[in-house]
């Protein structure tokens, strides 16, 4: 299977330091994952997870206090192989727009206030292409209109624009030079609900167009329903389960990920949601053992002692869960 | 037209009321003190013995009328608003019968020159650097630079130029040490070079001073802009160093510089007084000088009167120009 | 406590700072066992070059510089100090008032503010001392300097509040029942307070900038040494033309020492209390 990004046995902490008050907060620890061309993969996990950190070492994003403290992580396009820890971050952002993108979270505030969006595009193009303001902005424009987005943006400044139509242009702007792999952190968060189908859907749409693999984060399992081929499932900065979407859905097999899936309201099921009993561990003094067992109404002794191995289940799904992995090995063949 | 009224139109009723109050406030403060105020700048005036008595009589009108002490104080208010109206701020005590407003046109080229030079000259310098120093604060040379300003921001104005004084007119007498210009004032080279060098120590200290303080705010906002999710999806995508300074971080933290420029014309002004009066250079601040120097109670009052009303009339056109800067002002 | 107890520990600017205010500090103590009263002149040879004898030399009315400087640096503190007490406290008061009411008095208090803002200080308060001539003692010059630093500060103060105000601890605390003055003082002044004292400073500065200014114009009581009026007869007596430097080097330098120290420690304060910088310590979470 061609993959466009791996990282395998990825650890990334946050270390600070400041007034003799040193702090590490393992954002990420021993996270191997594949992203395959093509795809829609989903991550998604209570808030403070890792995921978002998850997305920025993707990006290749590391900027202290992030650090990369183990792992490796790896991009191939087309024939090449490139190791991201050890790019130089000039080749970083070389690659950056023109193969890998990024659609950040919070649209409100990415787009330069004082400057106009056919600037920022300019900005944004200019850096990659070789190209002169007018053929930038015939660019631009041309995009927007495959997107049905009008060209009348191009003239105006961002607060003139709704939060959706803002986060349209950002879409597009991060998308203008047809990447490889697109990197989305929460882009529906802070929309109404109208606007975030219609920002799904031109997600979607981006991606069939231009064949782009789409990496999304969010902790909004509806829109991993409608978007996703595959969802991985992460806890306290581990990975928990992956696999496709409708297995993740309909045979969940890690505790959490049940937890995650039966929270979800359903049309014909009116009895009361259960949630998660007590809370996520912060990641500077994560739990032994498996980080989940705390709050795990099946955890074992084991549970405490060991950490959990990701366990193959066939079929690409994938857990990381005492429960699944002795059931298998007490069952013969 | 939702600017005019959103925008403009407070500004200016601002400008309405800073006017208003200051001058109210210069009518009362003479008031509150006991006394009658005729006798008592005439017993102050030192010079009075060497003005023959006819002279003295005039002044002593000129004075009764300056203070307008007939009738209620309501009248007197009036009075003295009228009087503004016409721009007569009375005649120089010193100098008499020289109108204080002769005297004040005449240092005034000499301050807004020196103070508009050094306001443009720091208020660029600082930013840029600020700006700078701020985007990357870990770079050795920008720490030095920023260390240096932050010892020298809070030094006084008098000590500074008194510094320069010694060293540069003492020690190292390479410029001259007083007035504004030699020679005659013509358009000759000769007279306008010997401006740029009168000018110098005393522009050098106002500019070292503001450009200090503008550094420090500079970098203090780059440091929030810089932190910004828009210069942070810049940088993500690769766009140049100087492609973000320029139009992500200077274009945002221009702004509130300029608030701020309107809001710190009065402090910026006074200094420029007292570097006027270190370096006896020509203009109003000097003027002030010799009318303290000279218990010219007049020229005083005259040029505090005139002072509110030149600069909150200058924090107004800055003010005024600042939808020009901020599209978000200008299209609401 | 904490945070000098940090600042000291890991702040090099902090540090520095604070150890040349506590020299100007014993510095001024010494002025307590000075062998010449503060006003007394002629009472050593005039215009010596510093010695062993007067280690930064004597002036032209007979006085040793060192204890002259004493005199004078307490003296200046003192009026700057002063004058920060009564223009922050009625800042704070004009401030917190104008933020916790809002509407229509803020409108009109804001509106007053920013007037006074504009106007120039100087030569109002040139104005005023001129009119009071001679009536200007240390107490009333501190005084006036106080009454003509409000505004500024007290315009920030406002925004404090206004920001203070819309945290939700104050919502918190407003749900629970608490009331207003339980907020204000329970809540609010213990995250003021540090903004004030390192605000405070900036007022400081200005003051002893101004006391100098208004003693070279002669407008203050010159026979009470204080920077200002030990650099007015430095000039006076033309320590620059006969090159009797060290008259004017003391007050000079010694003013620059203290304003830098004081600028020094109270920047590192705002940075420690930046809500950024209070994150890092903290530890960052994502």
């Amino acid at each position: 299977m061609s993959f466009l990004a791996e990282a395998k046995d990825l650890r990334a902490y946050y270390i600070t330091r400041s007034y003799g008050v040193e702090r590490t907060v393992k954002a990420i620890d021993d996270i191997s994952i594949q992203i395959k061309e093509g795809e829609i993969l989903s991550i998604a996990g209570e808030s403070g997870c890792g995921k978002s950190t998850l997305l920025k070492v993707l990006l290749g994003a590391i900027d202290p206090p992030l650090r990369i403290v183990g792992g490796t992580m790896q991009y191939r396009f087309g024939e090449d192989y490139y190791d991201v820890l050890s790019m130089s971050v000039d080749d970083l952002k070389k690659k950056r727009w023109s193969q890998i993108s990024y659609i950040p979270q919070g649209s409100m505030h990415v787009l330069n206030p004082v400057r106009k969006i056919g600037n920022t595009f300019h900005d944004f193009i200019v850096t990659h292409r070789d190209l002169d303001k007018q053929e930038t902005g015939k660019m631009a424009r041309n995009y927007l209109g495959r997107l049905g987005l009008s060209a009348e943006v191009m003239n105006v400044y961002p607060h003139q624009l709704s939060g959706g139509m803002r986060q349209r242009v950002t879409i597009a702007l991060a998308t203008v030079l047809s990447p490889k792999l697109v990197l989305a952190d929460e882009p529906t968060t802070a929309l109404d609900v109208l606007v975030q189908r219609g920002v799904v859907q031109l997600l979607k749409e981006v991606q069939q167009r231009e064949g782009s693999t789409l990496v999304l984060v969010s902790h909004d399992m509806g829109v991993h329903a409608n978007l996703a081929d595959r969802i991985a499932i992460l806890y306290a900065g581990k990975l928990v389960e992956i696999a496709k979407t409708e297995r993740i859905f309909n045979s969940p097999t890690h505790p959490y990920t049940q937890y995650l899936i039966e929270s979800l309201p359903r049309l014909d099921d009116k009895s009361d949601r259960t949630s998660i009993p007590g809370r996520p561990p912060t990641l500077e003094n994560p739990p032994k053992g498996c980080r989940f067992h705390p709050r795990c109404p099946h955890a074992l002794e084991v549970c405490g002692q060991k950490v959990p191995p990701l366990t193959d289940l066939g079929n690409g799904h994938q857990t990381a869960c005492f429960l699944v992995s002795e059931v298998d090995n007490s069952e013969p063949g | 037209m939702n600017l005019l009224k959103s925008y403009l139109l407070p500004r200016i009723a601002q400008w309405v009321i800073t006017v208003f109050i200051g001058i109210t406030v210069t009518f009362i403060i003479p008031r509150l003190i006991p006394g009658d105020p005729v006798e008592r700048t005439l017993s102050s005036l030192g010079s009075l013995q060497t003005l023959d008595p006819r002279a003295v009589e005039s002044l002593k009108e000129a004075l009764a009328d300056l203070y307008g002490l007939d009738g209620t104080q309501f009248d007197q208010y009036i009075n003295f608003w009228k009087r503004l109206f016409k721009g007569d701020l009375g005649p120089s005590l010193s100098a008499f019968p020289t109108p204080v407003i002769e005297i004040i046109a005449k240092g005034l080229p000499w301050t807004v020159g020196l103070l508009t030079t050094s306001t443009l000259i720091s208020w660029s310098l600082g930013i840029a650097l600020g700006t700078l120093a701020g985007y990357s604060p870990k770079r050795l040379w920008w720490q030095i630079v920023d260390k240096a300003f932050i010892s020298i921001y809070p030094i006084p104005h008098y000590i500074l130029a008194l510094i320069l004084v010694m060293v540069f007119s003492y020690y190292f007498p390479i410029f001259p040490l007083v007035g504004g210009a030699s020679g005659k004032p013509t358009l000759s080279w000769t007279y306008i070079s010997s401006i740029f060098e009168h000018s110098l120590l005393p522009a050098t200290s106002l500019i070292v001073l503001s450009t200090a303080f503008r550094f420090i705010m500079a970098k203090a906002l780059t440091t929030t802009v810089a932190g910004s999710d828009y210069v942070g999806y810049a940088e993500t995508a690769g766009l140049s160093k100087w492609r973000i300074v320029l139009f992500y971080v200077i274009q945002n933290t221009m702004l509130p510089q300029v608030t701020d420029l309107g809001l710190s014309l009065g402090a910026v002004f006074s200094g420029a007084l007292i570097i006027e009066i270190v370096f006896s250079y020509p203009g109003i601040g000097y003027s002030l000088y010799m009318g303290v120097f000279q218990a010219d109670f007049n020229l005083i009052l005259g040029i505090t009167i005139f002072s509110i009303v030149g600069i909150a009339t200058a924090a107004l056109i800055v003010d005024l120009s600042y939808p020009l800067l901020d599209p978000r002002v200008r299209y609401k | 406590m904490k945070i000098l107890r940090d600042l000291f520990k890991h702040h090099l600017a902090f540090r520095a700072g604070a150890v040349i205010v506590l020299l100007v500090f014993l510095l001024v103590s010494l002025s307590f066992f000075s062998p010449y009263e503060a006003t007394e002149r002629r009472v050593v040879p005039k215009n010596q070059a510093p010695s062993l004898n007067h280690i930064l030399g004597t002036t032209a009315l007979g006085q040793d510089v060192f204890w002259l400087l004493t005199f004078a640096i307490r003296n200046s503190l003192m009026v700057a100090g002063l004058a920060v007490l009564i223009g922050r406290s009625i800042a704070v008061l004009l401030g917190s008032f104008s933020g916790y009411m809002g509407g229509g008095v803020d409108k009109v208090l804001q509106s007053i503010v920013d007037s006074f803002i504009v106007i120039p200080r100087l030569p109002l308060l040139i104005l005023i001392s001129v009119i009071v001539k001679g009536g200007l003692n240390l107490w009333g010059l501190a005084l006036l300097l106080g009454f003509l630093d409000i505004f500024w500060p007290s315009k920030r103060y406002r925004s404090q509040i206004l920001s203070l105000r819309e945290r939700e601890f104050t919502y918190t605390a407003v749900f629970s029942g608490m009331n207003t003055f339980n907020i204000i003082l329970k809540e609010h002044f213990p995250f003021f307070i540090p903004y004030l004292l390192a605000d405070a400073v900036s007022g400081f500065l200005w003051a002893i900038g101004m006391e100098i200014t208004l003693a070279i114009l002669g407008l203050c009581d010159l026979t009470r040494p204080t920077i200002g009026t030990m650099i007015y007869w430095g000039n006076y007596y033309q320590a620059l033309l006969s090159q009797r430097l060290w008259v004017l080097a003391a007050p000079v330098i010694g003013s620059i020492f203290i304003v830098v120290a004081f600028y020094l420690i109270s920047t590192s304060l705002s940075e420690y209390l930046d809500p950024r910088t209070r994150l890092k310590r903290l530890g960052a979470s994502q």
